[in-house]
């Protein structure tokens, strides 16, 4: 499975793949979707789940007990005005929002968990960014996102970007941390999803990941 | 919304007439009006010694209200109330009693509230509100023993927590009658007495008290709330040493109720857990019951399977018989198959206990029993006659005859499969897995009867082409049942038990196939397909019954 | 005596709580609920180093059939969480006001369930025989063949995860006969996730 995806993705091209290619997808994601291309840091990978019916999560995130506080279960929801989504929603938002510029996944955690593994196509804004930081900070940030400061100062997130936000999983407080900021700081709720799952419900369900700058996980 | 409440002591309580739901109203509504016996004593009271006399008077009415409605529902039944009329005589008749006792105690009250009143009245009211709340009790004795009372530890708690909202109500009217003649003895007694039993049953449900049968309180939500229980009625004791004025009076009358809400919020804790588990009991009867139907139903369809590879392996045999002149082997094993098949086949229309079958009703599988039926008639006499005869003409017949029986024997399976239904992908793939599994059983004792023909030299061309089919067919299905196939709804199998078991055929499969295949076989390579063969179902047999029966496939 | 031994009984357990390193939340240590007479604590597994491993950790069952939930897959029920369904426990469950319904077929709720959970699987409700007696218990009126849903009671209803039909299918079902969806409560985490979280499992008696 280690294998260069840059290869790979000239013979298949974006979204092109063969109706026999398709059908030898034993585990799929959905039943319309076997797969999805995105473009992690350049590099087009293929997100997929492992193909291997007994293949098992033997890593750190098959871990059950992880010290509680700090490391203590999270409610469904961040906030009322914030939507939980869960894997297949994670999915149709990187193929119908990431994919077309419209929306930005986000992972919450600090950058040696980022550069260790994470999920494709994921940018990472440390939660701890704003909060230490302040307006200005926000103000910057807010603007990579596609939010407009007009002529009177104030600041218009008519055409901001979606993000979809996580962390490590259901006993990880760092993307409600980084949503509640971002709250806050005046980011429109309904341009924020919550995927509670995370890393590990990513993980539990055999999906690809990247580790070290676009390389696919073995 | 008010929770329905519930039953004080219940066993079986189907026995009777009502359901247990409608027994628990009764008896709880029953249970309450002991409690409003003494409640509208108590506000009697303090209307008469003018405490709090307007809200006295105002819940005086409404306790009224309550248990004139009550004790008539409980009588003729009302659907407001949730009440059903009891059928019981001894019900009735206690219950009648009650009704005569409170017919002229409620006038007396109505005269109390409308303010014209004379001490006669409230003569009368202290005089018979315990009364009142002994045939009352007696009535709720009735009801409860009507259900089959079961004396677990639970109900009892259940009972004497509501029986303590009663006594909340007797100690505050015997503590107003004190007030009202200090010098009562009467009084005194009784307010001594009730609360001695009050502490005595508070304490036997936080600790357990074997006399009135109660064990110590497990669950930690209750035992919190009795110790808050506890604590109210420390410092109600503690107030009614020191009370003196009326305001204390006053003070204490609210007291009372707020022992009584909490001690009603206890009962129906006890009650909720006592519900919940007869709840629970109920509806693990009713799946257990719908799961032993299931598994009849898999089991049945497991048996006509079998059937098809029966009518197969009889053409088998007897063709092996033909071969080897007569051979006893054979020819046992022919009959045994056939006794088998006649067998299953009645017990699908009039049941089996020993094969596990119940009797058919369903019209459609009757039908397609009968079918086969028309066929299996004849075709067993040909089989008969070949046991004792030998003759070619009845093997002919069988050999003639056995796919048609084969493909009327499947229909039958069809014929379950749609009169059983499944539920659910899984369920729907893992019957498809099983009908295909079971199928290469048939296969097998197809494939070497087919053989058996070709080497006999009847029609040889035709049972060649046919041999071809039978082994292509076995392949591919033992191919997409080792890895799985979408189209056929066949999922592949994660099961390592299973995965094993299929391997194993494999390579039994990979021994055989270039026997079956070859066009000159040795003696040697006879007797080896002849033994691999009933190897190859054996086998197969055992990873249909896995695929049936693993829960993760 | 009585009362100081209880009080003193409860200040240990209250400690132990306390005491322990992975707790639910951190004012949530543990949850108590009751199952067939006895008291059963559900907690997190103590050890920090502990790993799942059993078939739960399994990341490809087939698909099909063991495609993925969406989030909501029942418009109008709500999906909830390890931290809601263990409030409906405590506040619904324990004074029978709510049951908490273990959708999966028999032999797998047999391997072990969420303390507090009834076994109801889900084909039963395809199953005119059944389904009405089923429904009276969960305060369904029926009365001349006509199903009145205004006290049936909430529900939660789980399965083995996001990967699995079964809960999905119960939840349909219900509603298509007539069950409030507002009363209907989807714990999508289900099995997997109950014990990716350590949390406290019961094999029924």
């Amino acid at each position: 499975m280690k294998r260069i995806l840059a290869a790979c993705w000239i013979v298949v091209a974006l979204f092109g793949a063969t109706k026999e290619e398709d059908e030898m997808v034993l585990v799929r994601i959905t039943k319309d979707i076997p797969y999805i291309y995105v473009d992690h840091k350049g590099t087009k990978i293929k997100v997929m789940r492992i193909q291997d019916p007994g293949h098992l999560l033997l890593d750190d995130y098959s871990k059950t007990s992880r010290p509680c506080p700090p490391f203590c279960i999270h409610p469904i929801s961040v906030d009322k005005r914030i939507k939980t989504i869960a894997t297949v929603e994670m999915i149709e938002f990187m193929r119908d929002k990431v994919n077309s510029g419209k929306g930005f996944v986000i992972d919450a955690r600090l950058p040696h968990w980022y550069e260790l593994e994470t999920i494709p196509s994921a940018i990472n804004l440390p939660f701890t960014l704003l909060e230490k930081g302040d307006k200005e900070v926000a103000k910057k940030l807010f603007k990579l996102f596609g939010m407009e400061v007009k002529a009177d100062g104030s600041w218009d997130f008519s055409k901001a970007k979606e993000l979809a936000i996580f962390c490590n999983g259901v006993w990880c407080d760092q993307s409600p941390r980084l949503i509640r900021q971002l709250l806050k700081y005046g980011y429109p709720a309904d341009k924020i999803l919550y995927y509670r799952n995370g890393m590990q419900g990513w993980k539990l369900l055999g999906l690809t990941t990247v580790v070290e700058k676009g390389k696919v996980k073995k | 919304m008010r929770k329905i409440v519930v039953a004080l002591i219940m066993g079986g309580l189907l026995a009777w007439g009502m359901s247990d739901k409608e027994l628990a109203i009764n008896i709880n509504l029953a249970g309450k009006q002991r409690m409003l016996t003494q409640r509208m004593a108590k506000d009697l009271l303090m209307v008469v010694a003018g405490i709090k006399s307007q809200e006295a008077k105002e819940d005086l009415r409404s306790s009224m209200e309550l248990f004139d409605r009550t004790i008539k529902g409980l009588m003729q039944g009302d659907k407001g109330l949730g009440l059903v009329a009891s059928k019981e005589q001894n019900v009735q008749e206690q219950l009648k009693k009650v009704y005569s006792l409170w017919l002229p105690f409620k006038e007396r009250v109505e005269r109390i509230l409308s303010g014209n009143y004379s001490k006669e009245d409230v003569a009368y009211i202290k005089e018979h509100d315990l009364k009142l709340l002994e045939e009352m009790n007696r009535a709720v004795g009735f009801l409860v023993e009507s259900g089959k009372a079961s004396k677990a530890q639970k109900a009892q708690a259940i009972n004497l927590a509501g029986k303590e909202r009663m006594l909340t109500q007797r100690i505050a009217k015997d503590l107003l009658l004190l007030h009202l003649d200090p010098n009562s003895k009467e009084a005194k007694a009784d307010l001594q007495e009730s609360m001695a039993l009050f502490e005595r049953i508070l304490k036997g449900l936080q600790h357990g008290d074997k006399e009135l049968g109660l064990a110590p309180t497990q669950a930690p939500w209750i035992v919190a709330e009795l110790q808050r229980a506890q604590e109210m009625w420390e410092e109600f004791k503690a107030r009614v040493q020191k009370a003196k004025s009326k305001e204390d009076l006053a003070k204490l009358m609210e007291m009372s109720d707020a022992l009584l809400a909490q001690m009603n919020k206890i009962t129906k804790m006890y009650e909720a857990i006592y519900n919940r588990r007869k709840k629970i009991a109920s509806i693990n009867s009713i799946v257990n019951e719908f799961v032993e139907e299931k598994e009849g139903q898999k089991h049945v369809i497991n048996l006509a399977g079998k059937q098809r590879m029966l009518t197969q392996k009889m053409s088998k045999e007897a063709l092996l018989a033909a071969l080897n002149q007569g051979s006893q082997q054979n020819l046992g094993q022919l009959r045994s198959d056939m006794e088998l098949y006649d067998r299953t086949l009645q017990g699908f229309k009039k049941g089996d206990a020993e094969l596990g079958l119940s009797a058919t009703t369903n019209p459609e599988v009757l039908a397609a029993i009968q079918q086969v039926e028309q066929l299996w008639n004849p075709f067993k006499e040909h089989v008969e006659r070949f046991l004792a005869q030998g003759s070619v003409k009845d093997l002919g017949y069988i050999v003639a005859k056995n796919e048609e029986l084969l493909k009327r024997s499947n229909d039958l399976v069809q014929t379950f499969k749609r009169a059983y239904p499944t539920e659910g992908l899984m369920d729907e793939s893992r019957r498809e897995i099983v009908d295909i599994a079971g199928r290469q059983r048939m296969l097998t004792q197809k494939m070497t009867k087919e053989k058996l023909l070709v080497m006999l030299g009847v029609n040889p061309e035709e049972n060649k082409r046919k041999l071809q089919e039978t082994i292509a067919l076995f392949d591919r299905s033992l191919h997409d049942l080792i890895h799985g196939n979408q189209e056929r709804l066949l999922a592949k199998p994660s099961n390592k038990a299973i995965i094993q078991q299929f391997r194993k055929v494999e390579t039994l499969w990979k021994q055989l196939k270039p026997l079956y295949e070859k066009d000159q076989l040795s003696d040697a390579e006879k007797e080896l397909l002849m033994k691999g063969n009933v190897l190859l179902l054996k086998e197969m047999d055992k990873a249909v019954v896995l695929c049936e029966s693993a829960t993760e496939y | 005596m009585g009362r100081i031994w209880i009080v003193a009984l409860m200040a240990v357990l209250a400690l132990g709580g306390e005491d322990l390193k992975v707790k639910i939340t951190e004012d949530l240590p543990y949850v108590d609920v009751e199952v067939n007479g006895k008291i059963v604590r559900i907690q997190r597994i103590q050890d920090t180093n502990h790993k799942l491993r059993n078939s739960y950790i399994r990341t490809s069952r087939p698909a099909p059939p063991f495609y993925v939930q969406r989030f909501q897959p029942v418009e109008g029920v709500e999906t909830i969480g390890e931290l809601e369904l263990l409030d409906f426990l405590q506040k619904k469950v324990n004074l029978d006001e709510g049951l908490l319904i273990d959708a999966r077929m028999p032999q797998w709720f047999k391997q072990g369930t969420i303390p507090g959970a009834v076994n109801i699987p889900f084909s039963l409700f395809y199953s005119n025989r059944y389904t009405d007696r089923i429904l009276s218990h969960l305060g369904v009126k029926i009365e001349n063949g006509k199903r009145d849903f205004s006290n049936a009671t909430e529900l939660v209803i789980f399965d083995n995860g996001p990967w699995c039909q079964q809960a999905v299918r119960e939840i349909k079902n219900l509603v298509q006969l007539g069950y409030p969806k507002e009363k209907i409560h989807y714990y999508r985490g289900g099995m997997q996730y109950w014990q990716i979280l350590g949390l406290t499992t019961l094999k029924p008696e």
